[in-house]
Parts: structure tokens; C-alpha cells; sequence
């Protein structure tokens, strides 16, 4: 440390709010004797326009290297103490208001001391703080979105209109998808094609989108705002600049292996089979006027540069086939919905006279051994195949067997329109279906609602299945590194960040996330977008505040490679571990989680969390009195804590707060150091397991504190020393609880044997 | 007497290709056992007891046997190692506990 640093001390009263518990006056004379310190003033308005001139003309005049405010909590007022005339990571926040004169107002005596304690823990803090600087990394403003499927398609049309280049590609030979293969949509029942076309005119009129059919990625490098895209694109063996879609090619093919666009398709040009081919034969590509054909293409490998990447790898529908009981494959004129709906759109006869059809709902979802959840959009399309059958002959006889009917929001006009209709509804599914007679099903079913059995016999059943993420995903996650969930899906924090995963400038559009109808696809296909333009936008500019590795400490062990929940770190050239500036989240998991204690966050290091803990006056409320050191996690537990002091509620003196990024971010040796320098209770908050921001931050810190307590059981001291809870946003009252708890419990403990 | 490694404890440092005991051990004793992913020392009469491994172990997960010449069974040496300091826990054989806080400088 540098002993010449010149340090300014700012007291804000917050007109008297401050003052009335703590004498300011008296610390603010106190600290004018410490050393280092230049300037020392106090303001009833800290963050008005004058003392911000006045804290700016002190910078010049002293030529102050770092800014001490003790006023409200960092959380308010950023915006009036980010230009101080010095780089804004040298001046620290004291929360003088919410965690300490509010919440201590009925004990002001201990009040001043703990305010004069946070006083020297924080001076420290910023004598050891480093300078930031916002560092340009050129980012590639062109997105690459996979899947060519509704939210594929909108996805790419959204970016491409704001400006921005988009190379949609899709595995198969036309773009559209399972949506494109429905007969109608709910609950308007149009028809795919109106909507789609219009997708496909915009596509073909915006020079943004480029569009590149039967591909594939083969790998993905680089980080984010600058991916490399290697993409291996299979022969179509017609060159679609040259082809104009004459047909001649099509008439003469003996092998019917040439794949001719249908209605409205996209690209609208034919491809070659060539697995139908018949050997040696090259008719086609003789015949055709324009040279289009060549029966020998290959596949070809083209690299892409990509700023962002929006999946919209779609689904697949979930196969009855291991379900035995209902027959599917085995039995005639048992289907699946979606071979239902390729009936309705294509074989118009079948609607011709009334029918006798049932529909099994549920069918391998919600089970444990199959799909074990809901696929969200089943109920809905099983009502609306229903009515295509009840309103092409309303002498059809219907019969819906369901578990629950799950018709939310507008849908439920659907249901009673349904009812209404005269579809049979009924609580109970089947159990074996049999074919006693040719071209019927016979099956029996118990209504639970009417308790009574129901044989019946129709000419079909219908299966509704599920939706399941594409064969593909799992090596889609190793090509990518993002995370699935328990139902392979891919995963996000779906509350705050659906379209995000968790690899930073790679998003989630439409059923690879989680299983949806047309309308929430386009619905998040826009809001991925939208996150990829934010991507764009916010990353020309980087703080460079990410963690760094401490070569000459750093072992190697890879435990920080491990523990990273985005992936962020790789070796660098020299074979150390290093964090991609683009993929980090700041979260610090692996600065909690170094061994060595090698890794520092930019703005707070280990350095820094080891002189604020040699700062800490043990004794500051006297000798009997035991102090606990509470790391408080940004996104919950430190908000919690301001909202107890906004509300006013008491907790004891003995609480000294300091904020981390997350639970995760405290090292053990931080927690070591802290004991064996006296701290009686360590008390690490942050957001219950499934919330944390920052996926496994806070497990990873209980397993950390659980080392510990082991540790500190063999060394005779009591394991209750350290301790996790997890405190959510608005959990002020159980923070003060948990503190008030606390102290009591370190109380009957006595004070630590290690304090001198 | 060697160290000893308590086996729920080890996590085999993630990274599974060389634990930090293995990196710290100047006998090049301790290492990985494959099957387990845990770690062993792999040639119990030849550890010095340095405590280099104990101490650096993030899991706590190794426990050093005192050399009876220091002390009988039931005698326990334990450190901490904090950021810039070492805790040592002296457990003798009557089960006296004594503990000794130093500063040092393996900071930087």
C-alpha cells in the first residue's frame, strides 16, 4: 500500500437523519487525525449539486487520490457520485443511513461506535482499490440464429428490420418448421400458410436475413460478440440462383427423387434426394434449361462470424410407441396428434362422413417415466382436432379422455366452445385399447367423475403427445456449452432472464426452452431478439472489473474452470487459467472458490477483503461483546438489509455488513483469516438455491461454510461460527431476526478464543 | 506417519488431473486414485509430515498422524490458513487444546 495516498473523508447528516444517532461531527474530527486522510467534510446534503462542486473542487485542490462518502446506501444516489473528477472505482460508500444509523437508532452510544468501525474497515477497502478502465472490444453486430422454425424465422426478421445482419439457418431442406406442417393454429384457427408467407415475403425482401437451408453446425468458437461459426451445409444439388422452377425435372424423374416445394415454401426451389437416385442416372440434370443441377455437389464447410446466437432449435413430438397399452404402431387407426393434423390438412375424405373419435390426453407426459411434465399446448390442439370433426359433421361422436384439461387464459373460450359443441368430455384414461372388429378400436375407460365404466368403440384414436427437446440438444449443449435441465430443455433463470442461457450473447427462442404454442414462441422469438440488439448495444463498452488470476499464486488445479457457472474461463497461453471478459458474469464463484485464494474480482479483491478484515476494530463494542462479519450477497441479502433500515427495524450493534456480488464470492481464507483474527460470527446471506442469479453461487458457498464448520469443530471451536442463510429481496424482518438470533446464540458461545 | 485422507471429504480438486496435494507434495507422495478420483499417498513410510497438503487441502479433507515421537495417539495438529495468516490447533494427548495465530506473508 501506498502511504501517500490522499484520501477524502465525505459525512453526509441526510439533514439530520444521520445525525440525530450518530454524532458527526465527533467522527468526522476522529478521522481527520487518521492517517492518509486530506480532507474531511460534512454537508446536510451530500448529494446536492453544491457539494458535489465542493467534493470535485477538493479533488483538485488536494489532489485527492481516493473518495471516502458516508451517507446513504450505494444503492442510492449512484448517478450524483458517479463523476467525481476521479475514476469512480477510487471512491467507496459508506451506508452510514440504512445500516447503521436507522437500524441502530435506539442504541446511538453503540451506534457511533460501529459507525467508526465501518468507518475503517471501508477506508481500507478504498485505499486498496484499483482504477478501472472501460476498455472498446469490437463486436460483430451480426446475430446467427438456429432453427428455422416460427421462432426461428421471427427471431431473424425482428433483428434484421432494427438493421442488423442474421444468418437464420435450418437443418432441413425449407424453412417453417413444425408450425408449418399444422393444419390450423388455435384459438383463431387460421391456417399456417397465411402467416408464414407473410414471414417468408419479408425474409426474401430484407437484405439483413440470409438464409442457409440443410445446415448444420459444426463448431462454435471464439467468445461472445465475436463468435466463429463453422457451418457444414449437406448438397441440394440445385442451384437455387439458377433454377426457375420450370418442373421439367420433376416430370421426368423415374425415382420421384426430386423434392419439389409445395404451396408456400421457402426457399422456393426443389431439391435432389439423391439416396432415391438411381444409379449412373442423370436425366434430370441433362433436361434442365438452366444448368441448375449438379448431382454431384458436395457438402460444403463455411465459417461465420456471429456478434450473438439465438437457438430456436424447436422440438420433436414424443413417440407412444414404449407406452404398449394404446397400441401406437401395432394397432390400425390409432395416430398421434400430429399425424392427426396431416390427415385434417391433407385427406379431406376422412372428414366425409361422421365419425367416432376419441382422443387420449396426457399420452407419456406428466408420467414420471416418460415426459414428466406438461407439454403445455396438447389439451388445446386435442379440442381443436375435436371440432375440426365435430364442425366438418355434427353427427361425429367426440369423447376427450383427460386427466386434467388445462385451457389457460383465452383458451378457455376454446373449451367452452368445446363443451358447447357437444364433445364428450370425460375424467379418466383409457386403459388397453383392443381391435375386436377390423378398422374399430375397442377400448374401456372409468369416467372418475360419474363412476361408471364406459366401453366404447370409434373408428379412431388420437394420442395426444408431447412435446421433447430435439435428439440433437445434448450435443448442441457440448458444441455450445449451455446448460439443459432436468427435461433436456435448454435452461435459463426463467423468472428474471427467460431468453437468456446461461452462456453470455447466446439466447433461447421458442420450444427448445421449454414447450409453447405459435403465439408464446413468436412471443419470445421477439423478446430473444431483443436481448440480442441489447447484447449489441451494451458490450462496446467493458469495465474491465472481471477476475483475474494471480499467476505467481495460481496452481493450476482447475477448480475455478470447474466452479464457473458460464463457462468463462479457459487456459491462456501460458497455461493458466483466464476468464473471457465477454462470457463473464462477475459473479466471483471462482474467486470463493480458489484454494489459494489467487483470484481477485476487479473491484473487490482478496487483497482488499484481508486488509477490511485487519481493519475491523474486534472489540469496537467492547470486550464481551461478540462482532459478526456478514458478507451480503448485491442481489438480495445487502438490498434486504438497506430495506430494513428503510423500514426502521432494530437489530443489534454487533453486525458489520459488507456487500460481495454473490454468496459465492467469499473465499474460505477470507473466512479463515477472519476467525483467527477474532470475528466471533461470520455470517454469509445470500438468495435461496433456485433463485440465485448466478446459478450455483450459493450452494457452492454452503458447501464451503460446511468445510469450514467441519474445520473449525476440529480445531475445538464451535462450528456455528460460520454460518450461511439465505435472506430473499424482501426479507428485511428475517435479516434482523437472523442478526438479533445471532448475537444471542454467540453470546452463550462466549467470544472467540482467538481474539486478542 | 503419513497423511491421512478423510475419503467424503476429498472432492479430488475438480479438476482430476493433478490434485493440489499432488502439486505441493515435494515427495510427489500423494496423487490421484483413479477409480475414486480421490486422493492417496501412494508410499506411506516416505512422507516427511510437512503438512504442505493439510494445509493447502480447500476441502480440510486431510488429517495429519503426529509421529509418535511428538505425540501419542489422541494428539492432534490442526492449521487454518487464512490469507495472510495460519491458525495452528495443538491438541496433546490429555486433550489440552492450544492455539497459535501467526500472521505470514504469503500474500503477494
Amino acid at each position: 500500500m501506498d502511504n501517500d495516498i490522499k484520501i477524502g473523508v465525505y459525512f453526509c447528516t441526510c439533514e439530520g437523519e444521520i445525525e440525530k444517532v450518530i454524532d458527526v461531527d465527533s467522527s468526522a474530527k476522529e478521522a481527520s487525525e487518521w492517517s492518509g486522510i486530506t480532507a474531511v467534510h460534512k454537508d446536510a446534503f451530500l448529494c446536492s449539486n453544491d457539494a458535489i462542486r465542493k467534493i470535485r473542487d477538493d479533488v483538485k485542490e488536494f489532489g485527492l487520490d481516493r473518495i471516502l462518502i458516508a451517507a446513504c446506501s450505494p444503492f442510492f444516489k449512484v448517478e450524483e457520485f458517479s463523476d467525481l473528477g476521479i475514476n469512480k472505482y477510487f471512491v467507496e460508500r459508506v451506508n452510514m443511513r440504512e445500516q447503521c444509523s436507522r437500524v441502530h437508532s435506539n442504541d446511538p452510544e453503540n451506534a457511533a461506535k460501529k459507525a467508526k468501525a465501518m468507518l475503517k474497515i471501508f477506508l481500507e477497502k478504498v485505499k486498496n482499490s484499483k482504477s478501472l478502465q472501460p476498455v472498446k472490444i469490437p463486436v460483430s453486430k451480426s446475430a446467427l440464429v438456429i432453427g428455422g422454425g416460427v421462432a426461428g424465422i421471427n427471431a431473424s426478421i425482428d433483428i434484421a428490420e432494427t438493421g442488423n445482419e442474421v444468418l437464420l439457418i435450418e437443418k432441413n431442406l425449407f424453412l417453417g418448421g413444425k408450425a408449418a406442417e399444422l393444419h390450423r393454429y388455435f384459438p383463431r384457427m387460421c391456417p399456417p400458410s397465411c402467416g408464414m408467407e407473410l414471414m417468408f415475403s419479408k425474409i426474401k425482401n430484407n437484405t439483413n436475413v440470409h438464409v442457409l437451408t440443410s445446415a448444420e453446425i459444426d463448431t462454435i468458437g471464439g467468445s461472445p460478440g465475436n463468435f466463429e461459426v463453422l457451418i457444414k451445409t449437406s448438397p441440394r444439388h440445385v442451384d437455387m440462383d439458377k433454377c426457375t422452377l420450370c418442373g421439367k425435372c420433376l416430370q421426368l424423374c423415374p425415382q420421384n427423387a426430386i423434392i419439389y416445394p409445395e404451396g408456400f415454401s421457402y426457399p422456393d426451389i426443389p431439391a435432389i434426394n439423391r439416396k432415391l437416385c438411381a444409379a449412373e442416372c442423370n436425366k434430370c440434370a441433362e433436361i434442365c434449361p438452366v444448368d441448375a443441377i449438379d448431382l454431384y455437389e458436395e457438402a460444403k464447410m463455411s465459417n461465420v462470424k456471429a456478434g450473438a446466437i439465438i437457438l430456436a432449435t424447436g422440438w420433436e413430438p414424443f413417440d407412444p410407441a414404449p407406452i404398449t397399452e394404446f397400441g401406437y404402431g401395432r394397432l390400425e387407426n390409432v395416430v398421434t396428434n400430429i399425424e392427426f393434423e396431416r390427415i385434417a390438412k391433407e385427406q379431406k375424405t376422412f372428414f366425409d362422413e361422421p365419425k367416432k373419435a376419441a382422443f387420449i390426453q396426457c399420452v407419456g407426459s406428466r408420467d414420471e417415466r416418460h415426459l414428466p411434465y406438461c407439454s403445455d399446448v396438447c389439451c388445446m390442439v386435442s379440442i381443436r382436432q375435436a371440432l375440426f370433426i365435430k364442425e366438418a359433421n355434427p353427427d361425429s361422436s367426440v369423447y376427450i379422455f383427460y386427466n386434467d384439461i388445462r385451457t389457460p387464459g383465452e383458451y378457455e373460450e376454446l373449451y367452452r366452445k368445446a363443451r358447447k359443441t357437444g364433445i364428450i368430455f370425460v375424467k379418466g384414461i383409457p386403459s388397453e385399447l383392443r381391435q375386436d372388429e377390423p378398422q374399430k378400436i375397442n377400448f374401456s375407460a372409468f369416467d372418475t367423475v360419474a363412476g361408471e365404466r364406459l366401453d366404447i368403440t370409434t373408428d379412431i384414436v388420437i394420442l395426444a403427445t408431447g412435446m421433447k427437446p430435439p435428439e440433437g440438444t445434448p450435443d448442441l449443449k457440448d458444441k455450445i456449452g449451455i446448460t439443459l435441465n432436468r427435461n433436456n430443455f435448454i435452461e435459463s433463470h426463467l423468472q428474471c432472464y427467460p431468453q437468456d442461457t446461461q452462456r453470455e450473447g447466446i439466447f433461447s427462442a421458442g420450444c427448445c426452452r421449454a414447450p409453447m404454442d405459435v403465439s408464446r414462441s413468436i412471443e419470445s422469438a421477439g423478446t430473444a431478439a431483443i436481448k440480442t440488439l441489447q447484447f449489441f448495444n451494451n458490450r462496446t463498452e467493458i469495465i474491465p472489473d472481471h477476475p483475474a488470476v494471480n499467476t505467481l499464486k495460481c496452481d493450476v488445479c482447475k477448480r475455478c474452470i470447474e466452479e464457473c457457472p458460464f463457462k468463462a474461463y479457459s487456459f491462456d497461453e501460458k497455461g493458466f487459467p483466464k476468464s473471457d471478459i465477454m462470457k463473464c458474469r462477475r459473479c466471483g464463484v471462482c474467486m470463493g472458490g480458489c484454494p489459494l485464494a489467487a483470484i481477485s474480482l476487479g473491484d473487490i479483491s482478496i487483497e482488499q477483503l484481508s486488509e477490511m478484515i485487519d481493519a475491523i476494530d474486534k472489540s469496537y463494542l467492547g470486550d464481551d461483546e461478540p462482532i459478526i462479519l456478514g458478507f451480503l450477497c448485491k442481489n438480495d441479502a445487502y438490498r434486504a438489509a438497506d430495506d430494513a433500515g428503510l423500514k426502521g427495524i432494530k437489530y443489534p450493534p454487533n453486525f458489520l455488513g459488507i456487500m460481495v456480488p454473490c454468496a459465492g464470492t467469499v473465499n474460505g481464507a477470507i473466512i479463515a483469516k477472519a476467525i483467527s483474527t477474532g470475528v466471533d460470527g461470520i455470517l454469509i446471506a445470500g438468495c435461496s438455491d433456485n433463485q440465485c442469479h448466478y446459478v450455483q453461487g450459493s450452494a457452492l458457498a454452503k458447501v464451503r461454510l460446511t468445510d469450514i464448520s467441519n474445520k473449525l469443530k476440529e480445531m475445538y471451536l464451535e462450528p456455528e461460527r460460520v454460518r450461511f442463510v439465505s435472506i430473499n429481496r424482501d426479507e428485511s424482518e428475517k435479516f434482523a431476526e437472523t442478526i438479533e438470533g445471532y448475537v444471542k446464540e454467540l453470546k452463550e458461545m462466549g467470544r472467540n478464543p482467538l481474539r486478542i | 506417519m503419513p497423511p491421512y485422507v478423510v475419503k467424503e471429504k476429498c472432492d479430488g480438486c475438480k479438476g482430476k488431473e493433478e490434485p493440489l496435494c499432488e502439486q505441493i507434495c515435494i515427495g510427489d507422495l500423494m496423487t490421484l486414485d483413479a477409480e475414486t478420483g480421490k486422493a492417496y499417498c501412494r508410499s506411506l513410510r516416505d512422507c516427511w509430515d510437512c503438512m504442505s497438503c493439510t494445509k493447502l487441502c480447500p476441502k480440510g479433507a486431510i488429517e495429519q498422524r503426529i509421529p509418535y515421537q511428538l505425540g501419542y495417539h489422541g494428539a492432534k495438529l490442526i492449521p487454518m490458513m487464512g490469507t495472510d495468516s495460519i491458525t495452528w490447533t495443538c491438541v496433546d494427548i490429555n486433550g489440552k487444546v492450544e492455539r497459535f495465530a501467526y500472521r505470514t506473508r504469503n500474500r503477494k
